[in-house]
């Protein structure tokens, strides 16, 4: 191994080219492609979105209270969303390049199961409350004329059904092709720290 | 502006680690210059919170690695010496020197490349004469660990390069 070193260490003065200033102004200028940080945006988006989302729904329960129940769900569930967005930025913010690599991809690891889980969380909670919605308008139907399901009704309630279980399948497969894989890798890059 | 001046010359300083641990992830030029761009630009960002609390080289060589192994492709490559334009690889070079050596080089590369990603960081601050607590310090390994990873990444490395190569590496 003696021989690979020396290799190694003569080859130093090709790797030693030096980054002129004009260089680094245009490396330090560009964007990063890092990925973790772009999903750092969307959470955060999602994060600022949820709080206006939040005085609509308590406004909107004080001005007509049709459901209360599904509007309580809402409440209940835009607040944890909240509490969700920020757990999800504070494990983002934990994630240090200066870390130790086990450290590191653990973060990252954890950082990216929480992203997936959210829009796992998305399509479950678009089903809950397709369900408490199709429940709570057939029983206010009996006597609220304008929440009525009709025969022909039925018709585009099943073609409005079919849409959102195809985006939520569309969905799923779209998570797992773009991020099952990266999360994977990122469980072999750490499950190799436990090998001897 | 003075900022700048002193990552610079800091920068140039260490630029022979970035370009090493960049290429060990990569196999062709357009990477390089990404992970290198991606390295240089995280590096530049927390230069300031870097006060020296570790050794420099030991803070470069987590955020490269850090860099690199986040960037990595989700394919599964597996890079034989054969997949390496030669002509490719010497534009890599900006200065010419012997292409023997040149070759020898590029087939070390070939070589760690063949490796999983953690034993190709270890095999790099093994051949850059990182003693083991610092290696165990830059991949939050155990000592111990480190010592028998290395061991056996070595015996891989010499049937990787002897078992293509036996006359240029003997």
């Amino acid at each position: 191994m003696e021989e690979l070193q020396a290799l190694w260490h003569n080859a130093s003065d090709e790797e030693n080219t030096q980054v002129s200033k004009e260089e680094l102004d245009a490396l330090v200028s560009q964007s990063s492609s890092n990925e973790l940080a772009k999903l750092r945006k969307v959470i955060y988006l999602e994060y600022v979105a949820t709080w206006f989302v939040l005085p609509i729904l308590v406004f909107s329960m004080y001005w007509r209270s049709v459901f209360p129940l599904l509007a309580i769900s809402l409440l209940v569930l835009t607040v944890y969303l909240l509490y969700f967005y920020r757990k999800a930025l504070r494990q983002f913010d934990q994630i240090r390049y200066e870390d130790n690599i086990q450290n590191y991809l653990q973060k990252a690891l954890s950082f990216v199961k929480t992203y997936v889980r959210r829009y796992k969380m998305i399509y479950w909670v678009t089903i809950g409350f397709g369900i408490i919605i199709g429940y709570s308008g057939g029983y206010y139907s009996e006597g609220k004329e304008e929440l009525q399901f009709t025969a022909s009704s039925k018709w585009n309630l099943a073609i409005i059904g079919g849409l959102v279980i195809t985006a939520i399948l569309f969905t799923h497969f779209y998570i797992k092709y773009l991020y099952q894989a990266r999360i994977n890798k990122l469980e072999e890059l750490l499950q190799d720290f436990s090998e001897k | 502006m003075q900022h700048k001046q002193e990552f610079h010359g800091f920068l140039n300083e260490h630029t022979a680690i970035i370009r090493k641990v960049c290429r060990l992830y990569t196999d062709n030029q357009a990477d390089f210059h990404d992970y290198f761009q991606e390295v240089v630009l995280q590096l530049w960002k927390s230069f300031t919170s870097f006060r020296g609390e570790a050794k420099a080289s030991t803070w470069i060589y987590r955020v490269a690695l850090n860099v690199c192994l986040s960037q990595l492709k989700l394919k599964k490559r597996r890079i034989t010496a054969t997949t390496i334009d030669p002509e490719a690889a010497k534009h890599w070079a900006d200065e010419p020197y012997d292409t023997t050596q040149e070759e020898q080089f590029q087939r070390l590369y070939a070589a760690i490349r063949q490796l999983k990603e953690l034993d190709r960081a270890l095999i790099l601050l093994y051949l850059e004469e990182r003693s083991y607590e610092e290696m165990a310090d830059i991949l939050g390994m155990g000592i111990s660990n480190v010592g028998v990873r290395i061991n056996r990444i070595k015996k891989q490395l010499n049937q990787l390069i002897h078992g293509r190569a036996a006359s240029t590496m003997a």
